[in-house]
């Protein structure tokens, strides 16, 4: 037997399947979409780690750069050791429990002062670790 | 994909439960795709058994009560086309999970012999036996539904034996 034995016509109704509806297919979608989360989890974690890193690039480069730059009037100081910004390994903090929904995700040292990088899912704050005060926050965009 | 999973498991609610199924393990298992059979049989092949899963289910079900409740069947004043289409889910669903998954695999989905083979796991020559004893039984199966809908319509438009007199 070949495939021309089945009758056209029941070929053509084997196929005729109603197309889905929209909500249908939403449905569909958005239950496959929620299995992928824990790799979206998964990148939300490297995601903050490069915001952290960037963050802590930044607020170094500007104090670098402010102890760098001469301002006017004043006498043009040199670049000291302590001025270097320097990483440190995450460890616990005391600051933990005036923050309530973040998770420490870094530390660095600029211009000698220890700064504490914490992160919630809405925002990224940088908390002086001597008085527990958040020194500056930055939100971050919304999740796709 | 979806279609496969309406031409196996025959009921529409069941199928779409299983095309959910099948999405969902397509989308936990595409990381170790490894790309060893065509990214489309692949896709077959998970909608194939999820189909088979869903239908292994409905069998620990309790029985339905009528026919209606094992497929879809649409209502009278539908189009001829419509019509057939029921006749062959009636057909489909009376076939064998072999027989019905080698026909909708070559029929639905347009595949090849050595690809239904590599999803049902077994050899070419078995699904040519397949595909040949289900399009027979397919044929026996809708030309009987045929000559019953025939005599079916000569009963209701003839007019009663000795009605005349």
């Amino acid at each position: 037997m070949n495939d021309d034995e089945l009758d056209p016509e029941v070929v053509a109704a084997l196929r005729d399947i109603a197309p889905a509806s929209d909500a249908l297919r939403n449905q569909h979608i958005a239950a496959a979409l929620a299995e992928s989360s824990p790799a979206s989890s998964r990148s939300r974690v490297t995601w903050l780690s490069a915001a952290a890193a960037i963050v802590v690039l930044l607020i170094g480069g500007n104090s670098l750069y402010a102890a760098l730059s001469p301002s006017g009037g004043t006498p043009t100081v040199a670049a000291a050791p302590n001025n270097s910004v320097t990483t440190v390994p995450v460890k616990g903090s005391a600051c933990g429990v005036s923050l309530t929904g973040y998770t420490i995700v870094g530390t660095y040292s600029s211009a000698g002062s220890m700064r504490e990088v914490w992160s919630s899912t809405q925002n990224l704050v940088i908390v002086n670790p001597s008085t527990c005060a958040v020194i500056a926050r930055y939100p971050l965009p919304a999740q796709p | 994909m979806r279609a496969v999973c309406h031409r196996i498991v025959i009921n529409k609610s069941d199928a779409e439960d299983a095309t959910q199924m099948a999405l969902i393990s397509i989308v936990r298992a595409i990381p170790s795709f490894d790309g060893r059979s065509k990214f489309s049989t692949w896709i077959y092949r998970i909608a194939t058994n999820a189909a088979l899963d869903e239908v292994r289910r409905i069998k620990r079900r309790p029985l339905p009560t009528d026919k209606e409740s094992v497929y879809d069947s649409p209502a009278g004043d539908q189009t001829s086309a419509v019509d057939a289409q029921m006749d062959v889910s009636g057909a489909l669903s009376q076939l064998s999970e072999e027989y019905r998954t080698a026909i909708v695999l070559r029929h639905v989905a347009d595949l090849d012999y050595e690809e239904i083979a590599a999803i049902q796991g077994v050899p070419v020559g078995t699904v040519r036996s397949r595909l040949a004893r289900g399009r027979a039984q397919l044929a026996e199966i809708l030309g009987n539904q045929n000559a019953h809908s025939d005599r079916q319509t000569k009963t209701t438009t003839a007019p009663p034996e000795g009605s005349a007199t």
